[in-house]
């Protein structure tokens, strides 16, 4: 059913075009009575006029079918008179009228009270339609949000969940243009994924907007939270000028949410002259929200992948490291000192000092080449570590540092082995950053555990200003570290010295993977 | 070939990254009788070397640091003034597959093996 089509029970004419009806239908009915001048009772001509009270009672208000019956009542008498004085009444007239005006007023009251009840029903009606067309329309979030939500659960590529939400919200709210923009600096976003209605000018994926003037994204990213703009007539900016070209008139936006961290904004436009909805931002909110967590889960997932290549490549690049210090060091090292051998072999000194000195150098290359390969396989692991556990292996790290180190070691003797290969290589890998970059004049490594983790501190008085960067080599540790389910901070001001953090989780679920001994 | 009769003729440039290496060959070869007119260190520095001095045979390692003496041999095989040198690939490695890895397979010698008459046999 069309609720806006015309009914005359529920719809009223306008007042005058009431009035216009009245006089016509009197005018006619006047016309109709002298045409039927003969033949008498004059009274039945009474009759003629409830033609039109009737149909002023079904038609019009209270009031306008009341002044019609008066209005009937007085044409009636002035016809039937015809044109003589009132008090040319005769009795049969007075009874006529006393005939005529009660049923005439309990029409009009009659057909009043069937209208009102009429437009309570119709009103009811109304009622409940709009309802079922919230009913429908909140079904219809409902799963839009539930179809968007299991692709997030599927593991669907960003990109696919994104332009499916944009496609999910147009539809759900009934609008034109619905985009997805992530902030990039503090003056552009870029379009991630829209959708726009077939056969109207668009803005391709990828677009960057500048974030200048009067727009809802501008407004989303300075504030944080769901703006609004129902005309942008007047609107400033490159931005609000594009929306102009689209067609658009009014926009609602609100913030994407990544991991504490405004990421984004989801955008509504609308062509119409109306403003959109009121609770427009609520239903992008809920849209807004999966989307970050669909952003967040891909972010999570790349960073695992990420971390794991780099975890390979660190392993393939250890080894290679190690084949190229043997092969360079120690292998080069054992040929040229068999190369001497051969030479005093074939040809030994007749003066003794000579062959002493010659014999002597080759002693000598042998024991470095000893040193170096004890070097490399300290390298490749600290056989203190192994053997004695963390507090004699960091206390050798501290002695063999190039620059004065305080170790302060406070844990059980032995720990989980993937724990204390860890901590080791962290506090090495900040004393090394600290001889190399911090130009530091002393270094305190503090290590200490309670029940459930281990945690370590390395803080130097240097020169600060180290980042968490691919360069320095921090971020290898920092896969090590969260590897084992445990994180690693850097605090690092400019003249303030550097700190490194790193906390690892020492109940049984971190025990896997280790030997136990 | 004419140097074979005259085992002093024999003038040799060795190329190493490893500087001992370069002065326990140079001794071991001299006392072998091949006469070492000169050492280099790198791939551009070898090239130098052997156009300058025009040595019989040229020995190189397949290590030079970063660079490959795989190209150094290729490059003196390009050079008209230097084609006519035999170049002589060598290795801390006894058993490298030479023929696997290059197209027009060089001499290969042994570091361990290094001595006069190893490398009179190999050109013989």
């Amino acid at each position: 059913m069309n609720p806006a089509r015309w009914n005359p029970a529920v719809s009223t004419p306008p007042w005058y075009v009431g009035l216009l009806v009245a006089t016509g239908l009197i005018a006619a009915e006047v016309w109709v009575v002298r045409l039927l001048r003969d033949p008498p009772p004059h009274s039945t001509y009474a009759i003629v006029f409830m033609f039109g009270v009737l149909i002023m009672s079904a038609g019009w208000g209270l009031s306008l079918s009341l002044l019609t019956t008066v209005a009937s009542a007085v044409a009636y008498l002035q016809v039937h008179l015809d044109g003589g004085p009132l008090l040319a009444l005769k009795p049969i007239d007075v009874l006529t009228l006393a005939v005529f005006l009660p049923i005439a007023g309990l029409a009009n009251v009659l057909g009043w009270q069937l209208r009102s009840r009429a437009q309570d029903a119709h009103q009811h009606w109304q009622v409940a339609t709009a309802a079922t067309e919230r009913v429908r329309e909140l079904a219809d979030q409902q799963g839009a949000l539930r179809r968007v939500a299991t692709q997030i659960a599927e593991g669907r590529s960003p990109a696919d969940v994104l332009s499916g939400v944009a496609d999910e919200v147009a539809a759900v709210l009934h609008v034109r243009n619905a985009g997805l923009v992530r902030y990039e600096s503090a003056a552009t976003a870029t379009l991630v994924a829209a959708h726009d209605e077939p056969g109207l000018t668009t803005v391709s994926v990828g677009t960057t907007l500048p974030l200048g003037g009067d727009d809802v994204i501008a407004m989303v990213r300075s504030t944080g939270r769901p703006a609004r703009m129902d005309t942008h007539h007047r609107a400033d900016g490159p931005t609000a000028a594009l929306v102009s070209d689209l067609g658009l008139r009014a926009c609602v936006g609100v913030p994407v949410t990544v991991d504490g961290q405004l990421w984004g904004a989801m955008i509504v436009g609308t062509s119409g002259p109306d403003a959109l909805p009121a609770d427009t931002e609520a239903c992008l909110t809920d849209f807004a929200e999966l989307i970050g967590t669909a952003i967040a889960n891909a972010h999570a997932r790349a960073e695992l992948v990420a971390s794991r290549a780099r975890i390979v490549t660190a392993a393939d690049n250890a080894r290679r490291a190690i084949e190229r210090d043997l092969h360079d060091g120690a292998q080069q090292r054992l040929v040229t000192l068999a190369l001497q051998v051969r030479t005093l072999q074939m040809g030994i000194p007749e003066d003794p000092a000579e062959l002493q000195s010659r014999i002597a150098g080759i002693g000598d290359g042998l024991r470095t080449a000893s040193d170096e390969l004890r070097e490399l396989a300290h390298g490749v692991h600290p056989a203190i570590l192994s053997r004695g556990g963390l507090r004699p292996a960091l206390r050798d790290l501290g002695r063999r540092a190039p620059l004065p180190v305080e170790v302060h070691v406070d844990v059980p003797a032995r720990l989980p082995q993937a724990v204390e290969i860890a901590a080791y290589y962290t506090v090495a890998e900040a004393l090394t950053n600290a001889a190399k970059h911090a130009q530091a004049s002393v270094v305190t490594v503090n290590v200490d555990a309670d029940a459930t983790s281990l945690r370590i501190s390395v803080a130097d008085d240097g020169v600060g200003g180290a980042a968490l960067d691919a360069g320095s080599g921090l971020l290898g540790l920092e896969d090590r570290v969260a590897a084992l389910g445990g994180k690693l901070r850097l605090s690092s001001t400019a003249g303030a010295g550097t700190t490194l953090i790193a906390e690892m989780p020492l109940d049984a679920a971190t025990a896997v993977g280790t030997d136990g001994s | 070939m004419e140097y074979m009769t005259n085992r002093q003729s024999l003038r040799c440039v060795i190329v190493d990254d490893n500087a001992d290496y370069l002065a326990a060959a140079t001794t071991l070869l001299r006392q072998g009788g091949i006469d070492v007119v000169g050492t280099a260190q790198s791939v551009s520095d070898g090239l130098n070397t052997v156009e300058r001095l025009r040595p019989d045979i040229a020995l190189v390692d397949v290590h030079l640091g970063e660079e490959s003496g795989f190209d150094l041999v290729a490059q003196l095989s390009s050079h008209a003034g230097t084609a006519a040198v035999m170049a002589i690939l060598t290795s801390t490695f006894t058993d490298l597959p030479v023929a696997d890895l290059t197209n027009a397979p060089p001499r290969f010698l042994p570091k361990l093996d290094l001595s006069g008459d190893a490398i009179r046999a190999l050109i013989a």
